[in-house]
């Protein structure tokens, strides 16, 4: 009913299928834009084309310090207590994030165009 | 498999023609079932393809010709009937893909039913997400590939065995001439 060689087909097959999806995303085209929330709410959306730097800060006084150079974003400064936001890697690719959860401060990259649609079924 | 048809006798026989336009339709049927009883795991695109069984029936009990003929017959019809042009491109992309990986490995001989199944539920899928990433001009939906290809692994097995199954208890067309 089942060979041992079909077994090794299996697991070659999804082998194949887990190195072929992580091969291509280094394909991945870069996302175009930084959605910064800040306290649940939407506070920018800043192109990655250009290099600035954005201070912001919370109704509660804490502030981080974006910047976005050379495409990538991170958060260069901040005044919360972990600091796992500014140690964070630097974030490009579409559907990254950076959270810093005692600012409650979400950035996330934005592709300029939608993942999946539904035509596949 | 010990000595499969092929090479057996003569497959032009009415019988084996006759088998044919039956299995043509039982896998119209299992097109239909699908449509009206969605095997829908929670992920799009993750289904059971019970018509698949019947192409795999159709190629170790007559052979690779005649399964390509009740496919193209069974994607064609179930398509009009069903899903639309769309529909059809998916369906031919996927059937065809896996059809033909099927027909190579069963001549290997390494494998049995069930492996064979296996590799053609993969095929099927990525021919389907090859269709959908030209459709969409997006490479990217290959992230989604390796879902794809773990539910292709776990439906080509549940087919494979009851193919298994089937074939066993199928009367040889040949032995009765």
């Amino acid at each position: 009913m089942i060979k041992k060689a079909d077994l090794i087909l299996a697991a070659a097959l999804i082998i194949a299928g887990l190195a072929a999806s992580y091969l291509l995303s280094f394909g991945d085209d870069p996302g175009k834009e930084l959605v910064i929330t800040s306290h649940g709410e939407l506070f920018g959306t800043y192109s990655l084309l250009e290099d600035r730097t954005i201070r912001v800060e919370g109704d509660d006084g804490h502030f981080n310090s974006v910047s976005i150079r050379d495409g990538s974003a991170y958060v260069e400064d901040s005044d919360c207590t972990g600091q796992d936001c500014v140690h964070s890697h630097e974030i490009s690719v579409s559907g990254e994030t950076i959270v810093c959860l005692p600012n409650k401060l979400v950035l996330e990259i934005n592709g300029g165009e939608k993942e999946y649609d539904s035509i596949s079924r | 498999m010990t000595q499969s048809p092929d090479r057996a006798g003569p497959l032009n026989s009415a019988k084996s023609i006759a088998a044919a336009g039956l299995m043509a339709s039982v896998a119209l049927i299992f097109s239909y079932i699908e449509v009206l009883i969605p095997f829908n795991f929670g992920v799009p695109g993750v289904k059971l393809g019970i018509a698949n069984l019947v192409i795999i029936v159709a190629l170790y009990y007559l052979n690779g010709k005649y399964a390509l003929v009740i496919n193209a017959v069974r994607i064609f019809i179930a398509g009009f009937l069903f899903s639309g042009v769309f529909g059809i491109i998916y369906s031919l992309a996927g059937g065809m893909l896996s059809l033909a990986v099927m027909v190579l490995l069963k001549r290997t001989d390494l494998f049995s039913a069930t492996g064979v199944s296996i590799a053609g539920g993969v095929m099927h899928n990525l021919g389907q997400i090859i269709v959908a990433s030209i459709l969409v001009g997006n490479i990217r939906v290959f992230a989604y590939f390796p879902v794809l290809v773990i539910s292709g692994v776990v439906s080509g097995f549940l087919i494979g065995i009851l193919s298994f199954l089937i074939l066993r208890r199928l009367p040889r067309i040949n032995a009765a001439q």
